[in-house]
């Protein structure tokens, strides 16, 4: 079992549609506000416990498979800020129903520059979560490793297309807080990090292309 | 350039610009949103966090073989040298492309990217079709970018799925031994260094 985002060698999709080789960072600006009111909303625990990534897998499948990407977020802070009691969904409505009869309304501003200092501070530094908690690693490189076939807590970093998947331990990237089996509420406890190589043909079988294989952390 | 909105898979939904303002209004209103912090992080992404940075670490390890050997071994701290960090780039990892290995890289369950190095991925990058495709029929998908890679090439297909984010140091295109490190900035381009094209050749940069 795994959910809709889970797509990796799923076929079927059809060709990329966008190429371009340069793109603007947002397409329209409601895309920078929703990426910046998503990180700035941190502060207030929005999407706790679990963050963004389980928030948007959560979205209904038919919706994450219909919505663009900062469509998804929106709806995933949305989601996140009625669940918190942030908002109501009646004046969130009619907040929208009325910018949607007047565009032209300007957003009202509250500023908070100790905030915004701080803030400015962490897109440029470093948060390095390599943690050495006294944790063996149990595998070296050349290992051989088959990978477990193990229902997720809710959020999980392991890809559905490598389960029961046997592949060779590449390299080990020390310890990290991992998501992966972090249950709500509860934070993420350090796991050894190992980078494994599996050849397309044990993943693929007859239909694998020649003379590929896939890396993934684990 | 052609512009792509984000809502190439949009059927029904209703039109998010005003979804997103009545969202800013209300948590501003309700004094829980800092308009100045979404001022900081979008003129970040958009004008300082990109893959210009990403190409001046690529110029320098095509020019300095000390540098690439250290952004080889410790690609974060190789990348800090240069003035770049932050976000998303707790550890980056840079895979070198030779002539008998191609590194591409995919986020097959979202859109983990270094953002240090290359700012906010492009659409085709958080696209189901790339991610979808990306680790099954990485040929198929690098033709669709324009690149025919030979059989004998390895290509190596990184599903960046934890906090290791990877760049790819893409090979110095033949006929650049007289350009500077500044002009080989502009060669190092963006889908060369997620390994969906090679990089430019002076031909086509000038």
């Amino acid at each position: 079992m795994s959910r809709v985002h889970d797509i990796g060698g799923k076929s079927g999709f059809g060709p990329i549609r966008s190429h371009s080789k340069e793109e603007s960072t947002f397409h329209e600006p409601w895309e920078g506000r929703t990426f910046g009111m998503m990180l700035a909303m941190t502060r207030h625990a929005v999407l706790e416990p679990g963050g963004l990534r389980p928030a948007i897998e959560g979205l209904d499948p038919e919706d994450y498979l219909s919505l663009g990407y900062y469509q998804r977020w929106l709806k995933a802070l949305e989601t996140g800020l009625l669940a918190k009691g942030f908002l109501s969904i009646e004046e969130l409505d009619a907040k929208t129903q009325e910018l949607a009869d007047n565009p032209g309304t300007e957003v009202p501003r509250w500023e908070d520059p100790p905030f915004r200092e701080r803030f400015q501070g962490i897109i440029y530094s470093h948060n390095d979560p390599h943690k050495e908690e006294g944790i063996t690693p149990s595998f070296q490189a050349g290992d051989s490793v088959t990978v477990l076939n193990v229902e997720p807590i809710g959020h999980s970093r392991l890809p559905d297309y490598l389960k029961s998947k046997t592949g060779t331990i590449v390299r080990y990237w020390g310890v990290h807080h991992f998501y992966d089996t972090q249950p709500a509420g509860v934070e993420a406890p350090p796991q050894p990090i190992y980078n494994v190589r599996f050849s397309s043909d044990a993943l693929w079988g007859a239909g694998a292309e020649g003379n590929s294989n896939v890396y993934v952390d684990m | 350039m052609s512009e792509t909105p984000d809502n190439q898979h949009t059927h029904s939904a209703s039109d998010p610009a005003p979804r997103a303002k009545a969202l800013d209004s209300l948590l501003v209103e309700k004094g829980l949103l800092a308009s100045d912090a979404v001022d900081v992080l979008v003129e970040a992404y958009e004008t300082d966090i990109g893959p210009m940075n990403g190409s001046k670490v690529v110029a320098r390890a095509w020019t300095d073989s000390e540098y690439k050997q250290r952004l080889l071994k410790n690609g974060t701290d190789a990348i800090e040298e240069l003035g770049y960090g932050g976000l998303e780039g707790s550890k980056i990892v840079v895979l070198e492309n030779t002539d008998t290995v191609h590194n591409m890289v995919v986020c097959t369950l979202c859109s983990c990217y270094p953002w240090p190095v290359l700012g906010l991925p492009p659409n085709w990058y958080k696209s189901l079709e790339y991610r979808a495709h990306a680790v099954s029929q990485p040929r198929a998908v690098l033709k669709e970018f324009g690149l025919e890679l030979d059989e004998l090439v390895e290509i190596r297909v990184w599903d960046s799925t934890a906090d290791v984010r990877y760049l790819v140091l893409p090979q110095r295109p033949a006929g650049t031994n007289d350009l500077s490190e500044e002009q080989l900035v502009a060669l190092a381009t963006r889908d060369s260094m997620v390994g969906v094209a090679k990089a430019d050749s002076p031909a086509l940069a000038s």
